[in-house]
């Protein structure tokens, strides 16, 4: 196990640069750790990235990625594509014993700056690594350091097989020091997933599976008698419309791609509450490079807050929820608040987005997303009911109390 | 879902009205200390150390000792004054989809009494001059009376970032990860 006290998320992770070989061109040029598949969107003129250039003798020699790469490479420089023949290519070279990189070798110097599409780390199958939380797992194993101890491996396999039904690929480029606690964030909130450290100190992350009606409560809440509750609609939890940019150009600092969300919009929340678009509109997908994917995510944040969202926050002066995590489902009740069809809120459904504990008075607030589900009842065709219309068996709504 | 016993769970559910024991298990390079607000039975405590998870890529062939890297349990202190708070989720609003975009744990700080110990000096302030706490591990924990230490929740886990020394009290900042 890593030790958290000197290998830890939130350090500084130096990237290698070109000062390790003998004769750079620029010594602090950071050398590419590339991820999934940067041929796409197809470009004609210029690469997703600049090369550095790691050996100045002769037609020079550049670095295509830190590492061994799975192919697809082509290179630009400021005339535009270089031909094959200009250049030796060699996708795992132990180059000046530094280790196995992938390296073009000019015969002539190439005019200007060089850069370059390619696919990039593999997997031990020899496989592309594109599936976010795979490429997760190779960073945090192969890149910073840490070892699968540090890793929840259920957590991971889970978002694995949620990220492969969605169609999620990630593809991007570390170029700079990082914290690897800020790629995590950025490469899972791409894709609206998350991590956490848990309480014994591995990385657990959660990619939302694509059945929003795969939910199942993991506890039934007590009904709270001295609790505080309460909840909360806002306009501005409203999102019927998500204007993407994905495909970053690293070299130009900018995206490649744009999608104003108008084919994933919802219309009827646009009639209602006007066009409503994300804080940051628009959002970029940094580890996005395919339109595919960038469709999925717009149209599963359109679909997930396309109508106000309740927010409830429920403040209790015991610990009787220690056991519930954010992203856990339950089942709440608050008779004094009404349904949709408003029937009391009795065995309600909620997904926990926040959980704040307070350790002096020993309480705990959680704040629950109204999924607007809630648990049924199945009656016994026993002869004590009569099915004479009226009923809807097994859609309605459990009125027991559980605790 | 956190990991818990069926006891865990069942102390959970009649827990109102009654006081759970919190812990601050502190582990530095010199060993581990528990922190608490009032003295809680040995069982609860448990060993510290490494731990090994059998999930498969461990393979017991003899190459590996279980329980290498056990912490020495330095002492057990019941004087944390208080406890403070902390968050998972870390939902800021207005929009939940910033949940997407934030980082997942708060910081916590813990006030600890530094009261004079039987020699005359504060006693927090003699642990703080003799281990390396700034880069340690805070597990915060919480158990309840009568069980063992398989009942215990472990609820979070934080890095020692800050620590502010006063005549009467001791400032633990910690954040998240």
């Amino acid at each position: 196990m890593a030790d958290p006290t000197t290998v830890r998320l939130s350090d500084s992770f130096h990237i290698g640069r070109a000062s390790r070989y003998a004769n750079p061109e620029f010594e602090d040029q950071s050398l590419p750790i590339i991820y999934g598949d940067l041929t796409i969107p197809s470009r004609e003129n210029a690469g997703a990235y600049a090369l550095p250039k790691i050996d100045s003798a002769d037609g020079g020699v550049y670095c295509v990625a830190a590492h061994e790469i799975s192919g697809a490479v082509a290179l630009f420089d400021d005339d535009g594509r270089v031909e094959p023949e200009s250049y030796s290519l060699e996708l795992a070279r132990n180059y000046q014993s530094k280790g196995a990189i992938a390296t073009a070798a000019f015969a002539d110097p190439p005019k200007g700056r060089v850069t370059a599409v390619c696919k990039g780390r593999k997997n031990d199958s020899g496989a592309l690594i594109e599936n976010p939380a795979e490429v997760i797992h190779d960073l945090m194993t192969s890149v910073w350091g840490f070892t699968e101890q540090d890793l929840d491996m259920q957590a991971l396999s889970r978002a694995a097989t949620s990220a492969t039904a969605l169609g999620y690929r990630a593809g991007g480029i570390i170029l700079d020091d990082h914290a690897p606690a800020d790629v995590l964030t950025s490469l899972l909130g791409d894709f609206l997933g998350r991590y956490e450290i848990d309480s014994f100190g591995r990385l657990k992350i959660h990619i939302a599976g694509e059945k929003p009606s795969a939910m199942s409560p993991q506890k039934v809440l007590p009904r709270f008698g001295q609790s505080r509750i309460e909840a909360e609609m806002a306009r501005d939890t409203v999102i019927n419309q998500v204007p993407v940019l994905y495909a970053r150009d690293y070299p130009g600092a900018r995206y490649i791609k744009h999608d104003d969300g108008s084919a994933s919009r919802n219309r009827s929340s646009q009639r209602l509450y006007g066009v409503r678009r994300p804080p940051q509109s628009p959002l970029r997908l940094e580890w996005v490079r395919r339109g595919s994917v960038a469709a999925t995510v717009q149209s599963r944040i359109v679909a997930r807050y396309h109508e106000p969202t309740r927010m409830l926050t429920i403040e209790d002066d015991s610990l009787r929820a220690l056991e519930i995590e954010p992203d856990d489902y339950l089942a709440y009740s608050v008779p004094w608040m009404r349904s949709n069809k408003l029937e009391p809120l009795v065995n309600q459904i909620g997904e926990v987005i926040e959980v704040s504990y307070d350790l002096g008075e020993q309480g705990m607030e959680l704040k629950i997303r109204d999924t607007g589900f809630f648990l049924t009842s199945s009656p016994l065709l026993d002869g004590s009911i009569t099915l004479e219309g009226g009923r809807l068996l097994g859609a309605e709504r459990d009125a027991a109390t559980y605790a | 879902m956190r990991r818990a016993t069926d006891q865990a769970v069942a102390d959970i559910a009649g827990h109102e009205g009654k006081t759970a024991f919190v812990l601050y298990h502190l582990s530095t390079a010199g060993g581990k200390r528990v922190f608490c607000g009032k003295q809680v039975p040995d069982f609860l405590i448990g060993q510290g150390g490494s731990i090994y998870f059998l999930d498969g890529s461990r393979i017991l062939d003899g190459s590996l000792l279980l329980g290498e890297g056990a912490e020495v349990l330095l002492g057990v202190h019941d004087w944390v004054e208080d406890g403070g708070r902390f968050s998972l989720g870390a939902f800021q609003g207005p929009s939940i989809l910033e949940i997407f975009r934030e980082k997942e744990l708060s910081g916590l700080t813990i006030a600890v009494n530094n009261a004079p110990d039987m020699d005359g000096h504060p006693r927090m302030s003699r642990i703080l001059a003799t281990e390396p706490l700034i880069g340690g591990r805070v597990d915060v924990r919480v158990g309840f009376s009568g069980q063992n230490i398989s009942d215990v929740l472990s609820i979070g886990s934080f890095t020692i970032r800050r620590i502010i020394e006063r005549i009467d009290l001791v400032s633990i900042e910690c954040e998240g990860n």
